[in-house]
């Protein structure tokens, strides 16, 4: 049984076939990095892992279990979150409210806890911040905690949606493209960051763009194509397939 | 001093449904046209419930236009949480105008067009309380406790989901958090306190009739939170005095008898206007 | 047409982001722009557009001096911004984008039309008439850029346009930036943290750090100076 299984995924909008026949699997632990041509249905498959989008035909299970037709929360119970391309993050909350925002099963968020037990809350809020905060020192970015999202630098709105995505417990993490826009000082944190969550056991699919970030941080890549995985192998093999430099990568390797 | 004891009454009873309406349009983003309909089923209930021929006592009355307008609010906000955004203007349009048909035709429920006079006044220890200083003892303390609540709500971490709802719902979603839980909870809340504002108002007024309860009236309240200021308990507490009292200031502008009331209403849109262009805010609040 | 900044200090609210920004970019130079997340870079780039008021010091283009114009001001005398995030109408289609603004761009004997648009992204071609807010990620930071660059501004002020894109068609359209520049005498500034591919078609680098300038000179200087400190 593998952790994360695709198989034979399609999805069209319209006439356009934005997963084909798609299958892979992932394995636990590891760091998987999926990459590919713009276009290739990277983040589309994410959508579907993460029940944001419902395939046309093909299944999905994780640990052995089918995820046809949960919510995306309940996919997030079961212990997968993702990150998005175009952040979405909650520009006019700070970023320690965003952190906390991802924070699950805290007290005082139905309404029966926040206006019956007040003190209750109050106190349990108190860890619940001091976590958010760490989860914050986590990716660097303590110092800014207080500041509202909207006047956060790009780098800086990056670091906050990995750690959201920490903030959730999830135990396989998705992340589109979390290194673009990183400076490079920023870039080693982030590196470090993954490869310091994959050991703690957590298991993350990495859409990603930046060979070099993907050659540091990848167990295995995935190479998807017009909705397809063309081809799968070390970071090596990969990069020295003539044909996806062909079509990808270009002259940066 | 009665005048300005009456005054203070109204002005609580819509602090009451102030608080309800920047709970669901501030605070949540559904902007709900049909706040006053709910605040209208709270106090036919209460006038019902107090004038039948085996008469409910007025605090039980309350209760159960509290509960109803719980239910009732869940119900007429879920066409919020699939329609999105600005259609559900048009849904709640819908709603009110509904609603505003049955005030105005029901004649056994509602007594139609003409309303319903003599509601007794409630009674608090075996006295009746009918002057409007009395009356505040018993609507203070529940306009208080209304403030009380959405302060609690405001500053939790419930009231933060709902924010981060207002900006995201799919966001919020992807950390895993029920979105419809916490909007249908929102809801819930903001209609209990305008049934029981309605309630509130129905023995207060001793007659009602449905001009209270109308298109305007849901108008009205949309412009007290604006003017008072969104997602803020002072803004909230401050808006509905002074849009109550603004009709009165104006009337100390001294003017010709024959233009005196054209040009109120003139000087009352223009104040609403100018405070849109220069104060988007409000007074005490944050832009929607 | 030369663009010159002279002792910018620009902020927002009670706080100083930039302080005493100074720096030249010839007609047909591509000056790239790096530094540092929180540098500053994309505060310089709304300061030029008049997007936020310099505080003190001047902006001048060509001959005239920007410091009283607005943004549209600016727009209308050739400055074009390709903002951070993207700046595309995704709520119309990819036609519809790119035809508002042609209309407004692309006056008679312009260059770069939507022709050689389409021609840079076929993908574009190929999308006409899809949601540009149903694009990839990708593919709408290609549309972002070409609403940039369509009927050549005389100065494009680039923040970040490698975001999203798949690595060979980033080298394919910076090499068409510098074409257009060259041939046409544009002047540009690149923010990229792609330095690889930044200084590879850059005339000249200027780096950032914490709202001033701490370096201005040639690619090759910089390559060998010890500014790689500040990333
Ligand atoms: N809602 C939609 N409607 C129509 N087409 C869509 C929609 N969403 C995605 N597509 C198309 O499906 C294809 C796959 O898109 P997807 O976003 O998965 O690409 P991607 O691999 O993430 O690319 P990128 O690297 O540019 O982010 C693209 O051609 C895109 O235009
Ligand atoms: N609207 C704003 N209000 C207040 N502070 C802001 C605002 N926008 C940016 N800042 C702050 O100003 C500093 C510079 O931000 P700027 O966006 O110019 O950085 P940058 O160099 O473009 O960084 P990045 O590479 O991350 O995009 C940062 O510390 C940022 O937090
Ligand atoms: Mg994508
Ligand atoms: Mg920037």
């Amino acid at each position: 049984m593998s952790y994360l299984e695709v198989s034979a995924v399609n999805v069209s909008f319209g006439g356009l076939r934005a997963l084909n026949d798609c299958n892979f699997t992932i394995e636990a632990g590891k760091i998987t990095c999926l990459v590919g041509p713009n276009g290739a249905g990277k983040t589309t498959i994410f959508n579907v892992i993460t029940g944001f989008l419902r395939a046309d035909t093909g299944a999905v299970s994780f640990r052995g279990e089918k995820l046809a037709g949960l919510s995306p929360q309940e996919i997030v119970d079961l212990g997968i979150a993702r990150s998005f391309q175009n952040l979405r993050l909650f520009s006019q909350l700070t970023a320690l409210d965003n952190v906390l925002i991802g924070i699950r099963g805290q007290f005082g968020e139905t309404i029966f806890g926040a206006v019956l037990r007040p003190f209750h809350t109050v106190k349990t809020q108190r860890a619940e911040r001091a976590r958010a905060m760490e989860i914050l020192e986590h990716v660097g970015l303590a110092a800014k905690a207080g500041t509202f999202v909207r006047n956060l630098s790009y780098g800086e709105q990056k670091l906050l949606t990995v750690a959201r995505l920490l903030a959730t417990g999830a135990d396989l993490l998705l992340l589109d493209e979390p290194a673009s826009g990183m400076s490079a000082d920023a870039l080693e944190e982030i590196i470090a960051l993954l490869k310091r969550l994959k050991g703690e056991n957590k298991t993350l699919l990495v859409v990603e763009h930046n060979t070099r970030v993907v050659q540091r941080i990848a167990d295995t890549v995935l190479f998807l194509h017009q909705g397809h995985l063309m081809a799968e192998g070390s970071v090596e093999e990969i990069t020295s397939n003539p044909a996806l430099t062909e079509i990808y990568f270009g002259g940066t390797i | 001093m009665d005048f300005a004891f009456s005054y203070i009454v109204l002005a609580l009873i819509y602090i009451l449904l102030g608080l309800s309406t920047n709970l669901l349009v501030g605070i949540v983003g559904i902007f709900s046209l049909s706040q006053a309909a709910v605040f209208g089923v709270g106090a036919y209930i209460v006038a019902n419930l107090t004038m039948m021929s085996a008469p409910l006592p007025f605090f039980v009355a309350l209760a159960v236009a509290g509960l109803a307008c719980l239910v009732l609010n869940i119900l007429s906000t879920l066409p919020s949480l699939r329609v999105s955004g600005h259609y559900f203007v048009v849904t709640s349009f819908g709603i009110q105008l509904l609603a505003s048909a049955i005030f105005e035709n029901w004649t056994a429920g509602t007594g139609g067009q003409n309303g319903m006079p003599g509601i007794p006044a409630p009674s608090l220890f075996g006295a009746e309380l009918y002057t409007p200083l009395a009356f505040v003892s018993i609507v203070l303390p529940a306009v208080a406790l209304g403030c009380l609540v959405f302060w609690l709500v405001l500053r939790s971490p419930f009231g933060r989901l709902l924010r981060a709802i207002r900006e995201d719902e799919l966001a919020v979603a992807s950390v895993g958090k029920q979105v419809l839980a916490a909007k249908v909870a929102a809801a819930a809340l903001a209609g209990a306190f305008a049934g029981v504002a309605g309630g509130l108002f129905a023995a207060f007024m001793s007659f009602i009739d449905p001009t209270s309860f109308n298109l305007d009236a849901s108008v009205l309240l949309l412009s007290m939170v604006v003017i008072g200021g969104a997602r803020t308990l002072l803004g909230s507490i401050v808006g509905p005095p002074i849009v109550l009292a603004l009709p009165q200031i104006i009337t100390l502008i001294d003017l010709p008898t024959t233009v005196a009331a054209p040009m109120r209403q003139l000087v009352y849109g223009v104040i609403l206007i100018a405070f849109m262009l220069f104060r988007s805010q409000g007074l005490f609040g944050e832009r929607l | 047409m030369e663009l010159r900044l002279d002792n910018i200090s620009a902020g927002y609210g009670s706080k100083t982001v930039l302080s005493n920004v100074s720096f030249t970019v010839r007609p047909g130079e591509i000056l790239a722009l790096l530094g540092h997340n929180g540098a500053g870079k994309t505060t310089t780039m709304k300061t030029v557009m008049g997007l936020i008021p310099a505080r003190s010091g001047s902006i001048s283009f060509g001959a005239r001096k920007l410091d009283g114009a607005d943004t549209a001001a600016r727009i209308g005398m050739g400055l074009r911004l390709l903002p951070e995030g993207r700046g595309i109408f995704p709520a119309l289609s990819v036609t519809e984008n790119i035809e508002v603004v042609a209309a407004v761009n692309c006056g008679p004997g312009s260059t770069f039309g939507v022709d050689d648009l389409y021609r840079l992204f076929p993908v574009l071609d190929e999308r006409r008439h899809q949601r540009a807010g149903h694009l990839s990620g990708g593919q709408q930071q290609m549309l972002a850029m070409g609403l940039a660059i369509i009927g050549t501004p005389h100065c494009l002020l680039l923040d970040e346009p490698s975001i999203g894109l798949q690595p060979n068609l980033v080298e394919r359209l910076f090499d068409q930036v510098r074409t257009i520049c060259k041939s046409k005498a544009m002047t540009a500034i690149l923010v990229e943290q792609n330095v690889a591919e930044a200084i590879r078609i850059a005339d000249r680098v200027v780096i950032m750090n914490s709202g001033q300038i701490v370096f201005d000179g040639l690619p090759d200087e910089a390559k060998a100076s010890n500014v790689w400190q500040y990333f």
